[in-house]
């Protein structure tokens, strides 16, 4: 990751004609947020042009028109809002005006370059850190924290599902409503937060009788200050929650290998280590387990989890 | 298809700025871009860019004063840019923390400029709306996403009525008896409807006063607005009180009966007049058959009354 520097604050572009609509998006912050502060700035601006759709990426072709622009929508303001050192959010689908000045991608043209990558790969994230970036840059709003700890005063625990229709293989729900049993037999609230497509659409999650907190499914703030505050959070591998290890937020993460597409050298090319390792900025609170999460496992992160707070 | 930006290079931009220097943190920023609209429309530009300077906010209310900067700006994250969401010509959104700087372009208002202007207020009063209708310009220009609409379609019949909560803790005078909305909703429930509750987002992330009442509720379309208004173009009717979501009905399509313009001591008839254009007791000129401003409290023979004229109508 190397880039001009200059004594303008970072002007970050998310170009979708290279990038997709998806979570990708929180790499791209972290990366930012890393270089600005290894620069020294304080604050930074971040543009997402949408004036051509990247058709290409993990689940990115999946998708359809209309679910693409609820995405974009959804996901790049709304992570940005997670960010404190961003001063200004732009999102534009025409023509973008002209973006001069200290870039990043520092590499970016206002005109099309076949085959140029936009940058949103993981492992940038290592290497960065050990520049001596900090890659934590996410965090709750005040008021969603605010919201979260006036209504939840005792100690819970998260679960967090995953049944898209773009994943094949979701949560194992019965498996996840015992194990949400298992974690109430010893005196904690625990709180479900749906995926936000079953949430929207097929309502699987009804199914079984938990608690669920379905406006953090649609709200990335409430979201993210629910895990914070949260003893522990307990969530299946994606996009989305492996956000959760550039922000404070404990969380025990599984499912890693279970898609025979991420093997060891998917882990090494997109995330910088290899599998059984955790990233290197990880606190003691932030696993991943790299484990199937059957209800046996779930049960012993469960136990481990107990045995350290004692 | 994968271009140098050269689609669109031509278009005509017109671009509003929301100052917050000058502006409330409310749902007032609705009508302030119906108005951005109607002068889109006016004057034939293609698209509008949504600036939102946020480097200062506007003391000038007491809910100025009152309102700590944070939870400005989540109003700002939510309300707002949720707003925006709404109108289809909107085809950029800046929210910015930085110190203004000029804009060239055709900017709205005309008169703005990045410094700052003592006594300049923001324009978002409903009577310059009625004005460019006058001229000739369209209103009701909100509506939900196809996404939002499909959800809504999956999880809901189309033979549904809406009810929508006021319990803020702002002018709580204002605020909605639920007592009486909930023997309202049984009613509704009695007729043959399926009755889907909206509960005030305030409430749904504190108290939760709502969940007292055994009424089936859609409690993400409080935190969504863009499902919020999918919820309400699908369905039948929609009984509100006077409140900030509210309100942007009257700039869609969608059916609304809407409570309690009155109630409270801010919002008297001296206030509305000269903040709508028209008189106490009129509608917008703009409105459908089925959109009605009721100017009555809602009680629950009020409300019965109402529905009863919508089923008569429905006959």
């Amino acid at each position: 990751m190397k880039s001009r520097v200059t004594q303008d604050s970072l002007t970050a572009i998310y170009d979708l004609r290279y990038a997709p609509t998806s979570y990708d998006f929180g790499i791209f912050l972290v990366l930012a947020d890393c270089i600005n502060q290894l620069r020294g700035q304080g604050s930074f601006s971040v543009n997402v042009l949408c004036n051509d759709y990247q058709s290409r990426g993990q689940g990115v072709e999946k998708l359809s028109r209309q679910e693409r622009i609820w995405k974009a929508r959804n996901i790049f303001q709304s992570l940005s809002s997670l960010v404190p050192n961003i001063d200004e959010f732009k999102i534009i689908t025409g023509p973008p005006p002209p973006l001069i000045g200290n870039l990043f991608p520092f590499n970016w043209t206002y005109s099309y370059r076949k085959s140029y990558l936009e940058s949103y790969v993981a492992r940038n994230a290592v290497e960065l850190y050990y520049e001596g970036a900090n890659p934590n840059v996410f965090r709750s709003t005040e008021m969603a924290r605010e919201y979260v700890a006036e209504k939840y005063k005792t100690r819970y625990v998260t679960l967090s599902l995953n049944n898209s229709i773009h994943n094949e293989y979701g949560t194992d729900l019965d498996a996840w409503y015992r194990f949400y049993q298992y974690i109430e037999s010893f005196g904690f609230d625990v709180f479900v937060i749906p995926d936000q497509e079953d949430l929207l659409f097929f309502r699987k999650f009804k199914s079984y009788p938990w608690k669920v907190f379905e406006s953090a499914s649609i709200n990335l703030d409430l979201r993210f200050s629910f895990y914070e505050h949260a003893a522990t959070n307990f969530c299946n591998f994606s996009r989305l929650t492996s956000l959760l290890f550039y922000s404070k937020a404990p969380v025990i993460q599984f499912d890693q290998l279970i898609n025979g597409e991420r093997d060891e050298p998917f882990w090494a090319e997109n995330f910088g280590f290899k599998p059984g390792e955790q990233y290197p900025w990880a606190s003691a609170e932030q696993i991943m387990t790299w484990e199937l999460s059957g209800f046996d496992r779930l049960c012993q992160y469960f136990d481990a989890f107990l045995a350290s707070q004692s | 298809m994968l271009s140098d930006f050269d689609a669109g290079k031509d278009k005509k931009v017109l671009t509003a700025i929301y100052d917050m220097r000058y502006s409330p943190a409310t749902f007032d920023f609705g009508s302030f871009l119906v108005i951005a609209e109607c002068l889109r429309q006016a004057n034939d530009y293609s698209e509008i860019m949504v600036n939102i300077l946020t480097n200062e906010f506007r003391a000038k209310t007491n809910r100025d004063i009152h309102t700590p900067a944070f939870e400005k700006r989540w109003r700002i994250n939510n309300i707002m840019e949720g707003i925006s969401r709404l109108l289809p010509s909107i085809t950029g959104l800046n929210i910015s923390r930085k110190p203004a700087k000029d804009v060239s372009g055709m900017i709205f208002p005309q008169d703005w400029t990045a410094e700052y202007k003592k006594g300049l207020d923001s324009p978002y009063a409903p009577k310059l709306i009625k004005q460019l209708y006058d001229l000739g310009a369209s209103p009701r220009v909100f509506c939900a996403s196809e996404y939002a609409r499909s959800s809504i379609n999956s999880l809901y019949s189309n033979n549904y009525c809406t009810l929508t909560l006021r319990n803020s803790r702002y002018q709580l005078e204002r605020n909605t008896d639920l007592a009486v909305w909930y023997q309202f909703y049984q009613y509704v429930e009695a007729a043959g409807y399926q009755v889907v509750v909206i509960p005030d987002q305030e409430d749904l992330l504190s108290g939760q006063l709502y969940m007292k009442y055994p009424w089936q509720s859609f409690d993400v379309a409080a935190m969504d607005l863009d499902l919020r208004f999918a919820l309400y173009e699908n369905s039948v009717a929609n009984f509100c009180s006077s409140n900030g979501p509210c309100s942007l009905l009257f700039y869609s399509d969608c059916p609304v009966y809407q409570f309690d313009q009155l109630k409270g001591k801010q919002t008297d008839e001296k206030f509305w007049q000269p903040f709508l254009g028209f008189n106490v007791g009129s509608n917008y000129p703009w409105s459908k058959a089925n959109q009605i401003m009721t100017w009555k409290p809602s009680s629950l023979s009020n409300l019965c009354h109402y529905f009863d004229l919508f089923l008569s109508q429905v006959d």
